[in-house]
């Protein structure tokens, strides 16, 4: 399961590359880089919640600043 | 970048949805947790929220005219702490977006498909939200402008179809315990109201900006209405005690609807409009998203970014809550408290330094 997973996810990025790679000019090399960096991320990301579905994520951070107002409340 | 415009009547059509769709389906039982026969109260102060705002936004883009908040922070407080500021609200609208996609998917799984996986549901709307924002702020202007008055009408006639059942008497006691419990349940749909501070990140492509202030004004009486009349109905319907017990208290109220046997299965109708306007929603939030991050990268073009952060988006909105009670306890108590700081608090000190400066100069 885990492994049709990690192929499901490969595929979408590689699909969502070949979609909006051809879209960008050849000077656009800001573009590109973020672009790359951004799946290249996204990627890494949707692999290690695969494997690892309990690491903290953004909204951790966000609950674990903001409880103590919410004590107060 | 964005070289499309839209209409400030536009604007205010997109507002609508990024602060309703959401908040109609969750808010009605928080709100009835803490003010009980009062909840009708609480949208009310609520809204306050909102016009404060509005306000802020519209004075820094007057300041400022032609920038977003991502652009205007550096002008304000200088380079570093003002790129520092922009990560934080970029960071805020992704948690943002993925908060709004994942109550959407517990709603959609947890009452309808129940045996569907969670990310398919999640990822369908992110992609159709995505291509509506690839296609421009105009498309996404547009389709608000053709879903909305549709979400409307069909609220207010589930609204009036709940007439025959409906007991006034229940807001009484009004007030029994004073305003405390009113203020507290408004904390919550204090932040919904709060994400009127998005229009920070259209009105620089509004065409006609003098109309601007009229129109989210207009739009905020609208989205005020609408939870008065959700809000005062659940109230006659059900009471203070018992919609508090509800998870989804509307989608309760209209399976109750039933007209000589014949008019029923509403519920159906709730949908219908629930994904309507989940998808405005997302895409405009979305748009602010992608804009943002072009602007603080200094980016070109930010059509590039609308696929993989919509996919990051669903990736952030599973990340770390595991169930749906935990995401209902992550909307309803944590996100208003980051909301107060960064839809209101921020925004209000920004305005005070920008014109502290402008004096100066």
């Amino acid at each position: 399961m885990n492994w049709l997973s990690l192929f499901g996810v490969s595929l979408v990025v590689l699909l969502l590359f070949f979609y909006e790679w051809p879209k960008m000019n050849q000077n656009q090399v800001k573009e590109k880089r973020v672009f790359i960096f951004l799946i290249a991320g996204v990627w890494l990301v949707a692999v290690m919640l695969i494997f690892f579905p309990d690491v903290p994520g953004p909204i951790d951070l966000i609950t674990f600043l903001f409880r103590p107002v919410e004590n107060f409340l | 970048m964005e070289t499309g415009k839209i209409s400030a009547s536009q604007m205010a059509f997109m507002m609508y949805p990024v602060v309703i769709a959401t908040g109609i389906v969750i808010i009605p039982s928080i709100t009835a947790n803490y003010a009980a026969q009062d909840m009708w109260l609480s949208p009310i102060l609520a809204s306050l929220m909102g016009v404060l705002v509005i306000f802020i936004a519209l004075k820094l883009h007057q300041l400022y005219p032609g920038h977003t908040i991502i652009e205007y922070s550096v002008s304000i407080i200088g380079k570093v702490p003002g790129k520092l500021l922009g990560f934080i609200y970029l960071y805020f609208y992704l948690l943002m977006n993925a908060g709004g996609t994942r109550i959407y998917a517990d709603f959609v799984t947890g009452a309808f498909f129940k045996e569907t996986p969670l990310f398919v549901i999640l990822s369908t709307i992110m992609l159709v939200s995505s291509f509506a924002v690839r296609g421009g702020i105009e498309v996404v202007g547009r389709s608000a402008e053709m879903i909305v008055p549709f979400y409307v009408i069909i609220l207010t006639i589930l609204c009036f179809l709940l007439v025959a059942d409906l007991n006034p008497k229940n807001i009484f006691p009004i007030l029994s315990d004073g305003l405390m419990p009113s203020i507290k349940g408004a904390y919550t749909p204090q932040s919904w109201f709060a994400e009127f501070f998005l229009i920070a990140f259209l009105l620089p492509y509004v065409k006609d900006i003098q109309k601007a202030g009229k129109w989210s004004m207009i739009s905020l009486g609208a989205v005020l209405l609408g939870f008065l009349a959700t809000n005062l109905s659940l109230l006659f319907l059900f009471g203070g005690e018992l919609t508090e017990r509800f998870n989804y208290p509307l989608l309760d109220a209209v399976r109750y609807i039933s007209i000589a046997e014949f008019i029923q299965h509403l519920e159906s109708l709730v949908m219908a409009i629930w994904v309507a306007g989940t998808f405005v929603k997302l895409a405009v939030v979305h748009f602010a998203l992608v804009i943002g991050t072009a602007q603080w990268l200094n980016l070109s073009d930010y059509k590039p970014l609308v696929f993989p952060l919509g996919f990051l988006t669903v990736l952030v909105s599973i990340w770390g809550i595991s169930s749906e009670m935990e995401s209902a306890h992550y909307s309803g108590t944590i996100f208003p408290s980051f909301s107060l700081v960064v839809q209101t608090i921020i925004p209000l000190l920004l305005l005070v330094i920008a014109i502290l400066r402008k004096k100066h100069h």
